[in-house]
């Protein structure tokens, strides 16, 4: 950009910023880290719907908050419960059927597994960042789900 | 790596460079820290957001329809997850995930302002503006300089009205500093500090 280094307040803010702010180094790091994610081959479920962003004003913090994720032929409807700071999932894989789901978060992944209605919950997953990586039963490629934070 | 394009940074990146993916986080990352603090987020929340932002791309790796607007595409999805962030309201404070160990070690940024008076007013003062002034001024600030077209996406604002609105911002921002009773002409006028950018 061209004129903003030339007003004496911004730059004196800038240079604020830059010594009392900066990212701090454990952020950075985690953020590399994050590349360890990267799924080879497997298909995204993108969030389509989340509760906490669908209503305005007034909003009953007790209600459990729910996440639709859909993509590569599938939906994924999770509910997320709070229990202390852990949080509960539950959920189903629509079209119904058997699967193995991987809860993926920064510090670790926990592994269970979706009845023959696509049925599945998690209990103890931590706040924070997660995924869920879906392998359906009989296919090839996982598909996984955009990360959120819960 | 660091005469490479933004969009062979990430093509590499897709297909498993690990050094181009540093690359990418090297220059953007001081853009998606200024959002959630541009929205006066905590350290810990902030981190939540920068994180959730950087799995994001992660997923989207050889998915992006417009690689050249990395930083534009960065910093709106941290301002959706700011937003979120809001939304969750009065959550519980929870420990941070221990891979992200903010509490612990780091001074906050009121800590490390405190040592210098000048500082610790114009720190006071950006704190007073209005909430999209903070977002705009930090996400200036940001090293390397931003394109008014992340800025723009930083808050959901048209590009066109990123200067005047720069402008106004700065112009609340030398009030306050004024209401601080700070003499704002000897500000700028004393030369740079030792250990300056």
């Amino acid at each position: 950009m061209s004129e903003p280094a030339t007003d004496p307040i911004f730059a004196t803010l800038s240079n604020m910023i830059d010594r009392a702010d900066p990212v701090p180094q454990a952020v950075v790091d985690a953020a590399r880290a994050a590349y360890t994610w990267r799924t080879i081959d497997a298909e995204l479920a993108e969030l389509t719907a989340d509760s906490l962003m669908a209503t305005s004003g007034v909003r009953s913090t007790s209600a459990p908050r729910l996440l639709t994720f859909e993509g590569a032929g599938i939906e994924v409807e999770v509910e997320v419960a709070h229990t202390g700071s852990t949080r509960h999932l539950s959920g189903q894989v629509v079209p119904m059927g058997p699967a193995q789901i991987t809860v993926r978060w920064s510090g670790g992944t926990q592994e269970t597994t979706a009845d023959e209605l696509g049925r599945f919950a998690v209990d103890r997953v931590p706040a924070g960042s997660v995924s869920l990586a879906i392998l359906r039963t009989g296919a090839d490629q996982p598909i996984v789900t955009s990360w959120i934070s819960i | 790596m660091l005469e490479l394009s933004t969009s062979e940074l990430l093509e590499r990146a897709a297909v498993g460079d690990s050094g181009a993916w540093d690359e990418i986080v090297s220059r953007y990352s001081g853009l998606v820290w200024s959002v959630p603090r541009g929205f006066a987020l905590s350290m810990a929340d902030a981190a939540d957001v920068s994180q959730t932002t950087w799995l994001r791309l992660v997923e989207h790796l050889g998915r992006l329809r417009e690689p050249e607007h990395l930083g534009g595409w960065l910093a709106t999805t941290a301002r959706h997850e700011c937003l979120r962030t809001l939304r969750k309201g009065g959550r519980e404070v929870v420990p941070f995930d221990a891979d992200i160990d903010i509490e612990s070690g780091e001074p906050t940024p009121e800590a490390v302002v405190l040592h210098d008076e000048r500082d610790r007013l114009v720190w006071l003062s950006l704190g007073e503006i209005p909430q999209r002034c903070q977002v705009l001024l930090r996400a200036l600030s940001t090293s390397p300089p931003p394109s008014y077209d992340e800025v723009s996406a930083a808050l959901g604002m048209p590009i066109g009205s990123i200067g005047p609105t720069r402008a106004r911002c700065l112009d609340h921002l030398k009030k306050r500093l004024q209401a601080h009773e700070i003499d704002t002409r000897q500000v700028n006028t004393t030369p740079p500090r030792e250990g300056g950018a």
